[in-house]
């Protein structure tokens, strides 16, 4: 296991989460969450489905016991996390509910789900800083298309685009510490249950928040090929990559 | 090393294991429509747990041989859904859109069972003891698949005693394949990391065309999400310490 460098976590995070800002402007040149974002939401959770796996199985490798408790705990503790803030009801590529949701609503649900996938991203650099550049890449395209819901759901509410775009970026900066800090305090001994835990708690928020988004915005069998062949380039890029 | 007669008993008994995967449904006396979506959901996870080991296995004999045979498995499955007809179809004493459905389910999974006979009878070459651990893995192996059948079969209205045969049967292709391969190691090993992959692609892409779509349709998000991502990592699990 590697022993990352903290100042290139913290980087990766960081230009992860500013790539938000950049969906801001399918936004303005249409006015609206294109439906095209569908096809991003689709390739960032097939991309992300298959980082997830990499990291349960190096976690498994390690300790198959600590990794599938610790996949089993992240998708228990983003599951209650949801219903307990009821945040889970904030679909944001659902027209209805971008007018209904709150923005304190919104940003709770950016934090929350930016921390989880922070977490993510330090677990794979302490697999090794190929993987970790790979989490981070995956979670940066999936943040545009995050950071286009968030902007259009600001936008409607009369936010000026560039505040919109800046706000959707700062939600991501949980990012930051949740990668820095799991690369920096997680001991050989917990590194199965973080990778098991980061695992689950993507596979989660994939299955609740992008796949139906994706859906909703491109239809199935679309969805189901982009989903499929992103699936295929991170296990290509896994291979060429880590080996 | 073992004879002919030994490897082809293994797949079978591999292939009868399938049938196992019925079970739990015995128990299941109403199929309401949440009974049927929480039964996609685990279809869903069962299936993509199973094709990323799928690719695993497959990476050894070539990577690229894996990526284009998922690719291959996905066009293999659009094309076969564009060419089975939505009306007028019956199979398995389901008719229309159910019967399509259910017919490549098992598609998917008896060309699953093409490339996994394959992979038995390749590493049988390994010897008997060998080959004693790689049935009793299988086998073990292909109850959830059995469970993953069902699950998609038996809310579209297929009896018990029909999804464990068409669960059986999806399996047929272990010991036919594997006789072949374990005879002819050297000829089929090229063939393996396309074939694993084509399983691997055909079956992801049914779960994110069929399965999951269904599942969504009748459950909320979280109930899905929670069913198909513990199915998911206890299929990983499973296979990777088998």
């Amino acid at each position: 296991m590697a022993v990352p460098d903290l100042w290139l976590v913290a980087l990766s995070a960081a230009a992860a989460a500013a790539v938000a800002v950049l969906g801001v402007i399918p936004v303005i040149v249409s006015g609206e969450v294109s439906p095209r974002l569908g096809w991003a939401n689709a390739l960032a959770a097939g991309l992300m489905l298959g980082a997830g796996y990499v990291l349960l199985q190096q976690g498994i490798a390690l300790s198959p016991v600590g990794s599938i408790a610790g996949a089993v705990l992240g998708i228990t503790v983003v599951f209650a996390g949801h219903r307990l803030t009821d945040l889970v009801k904030v679909d944001l590529s659902h027209p209805e509910d971008l007018a209904s949701a709150t923005v304190p609503q919104i940003v709770t649900r950016e934090v929350l789900h930016s921390a989880a996938e922070g977490i993510a991203i330090g677990a794979g650099f302490l697999v090794d800083l190929r993987l970790g550049l790979l989490m981070a890449g995956t979670l940066g395209l999936h943040n545009v298309a995050e950071g286009a819901a968030i902007s259009a759901a600001l936008i409607e509410r009369g936010w000026r685009p560039t505040h919109a775009a800046l706000l959707s970026a700062g939600t991501m900066a949980a990012h930051v510490p949740a990668a820095v800090a799991t690369a920096a305090w997680i001991g050989a001994g917990g590194r199965p249950w973080v990778l098991g835990f980061s695992a689950g708690a993507m596979f989660y928020l994939i299955l609740v928040e992008l796949m139906p988004e994706s859906y909703r915005q491109r239809g199935h069998t679309g969805i189901a090929i982009t989903a499929s062949a992103a699936m295929s380039v991170v296990v290509l890029l896994h291979a060429i990559l880590v080996g | 090393m073992p004879d002919v007669a030994v490897v082809l008993l293994a797949g079978l008994v591999t292939a009868l294991a399938t049938g196992l995967g019925v079970i739990p449904f015995v128990f299941v006396r109403t199929l309401s429509p949440k009974v049927i979506a929480c039964s996609n959901a685990i279809a869903a996870g069962l299936m993509l747990g199973a094709s990323f080991t799928l690719v695993v296995e497959g990476m050894p004999f070539g990577t690229w041989q894996t990526i284009i045979g998922a690719n291959i498995g996905v066009a293999f499955i659009l094309i076969t859904q564009f060419l089975l007809p939505d009306e007028g179809l019956a199979f398995a004493h389901l008719k229309g859109g159910g019967a399509q459905k259910a017919l490549l389910m098992v598609i998917v999974m008896t060309a699953h069972s093409f490339a996994e006979g394959v992979a038995v009878g390749v590493a049988f070459g390994g010897g008997q003891s060998l080959a004693v651990l790689i049935t009793i893995a299988i086998a073990i192996h292909n109850i959830p698949e059995g469970l993953a059948i069902t699950a998609a079969m038996r809310p579209r209205g297929a009896s018990i005693a029909s999804s464990a045969w068409w669960s059986v049967f999806s399996s047929l292709p272990q010991p036919l394949m594997a006789v072949p391969a374990f005879l002819f190691v050297d000829a089929f090993a090229p063939v393996l990391p396309y074939g694993l992959g084509f399983a691997a692609g055909a079956m992801t892409y049914m779960v994110f065309r069929e399965l999951l779509p269904d599942a969504y349709a009748d459950a909320t998000r979280p109930e899905v999400g929670l069913i198909v991502s513990l199915s998911f990592t206890a299929m990983v699990a499973f296979q990777l310490l088998l």
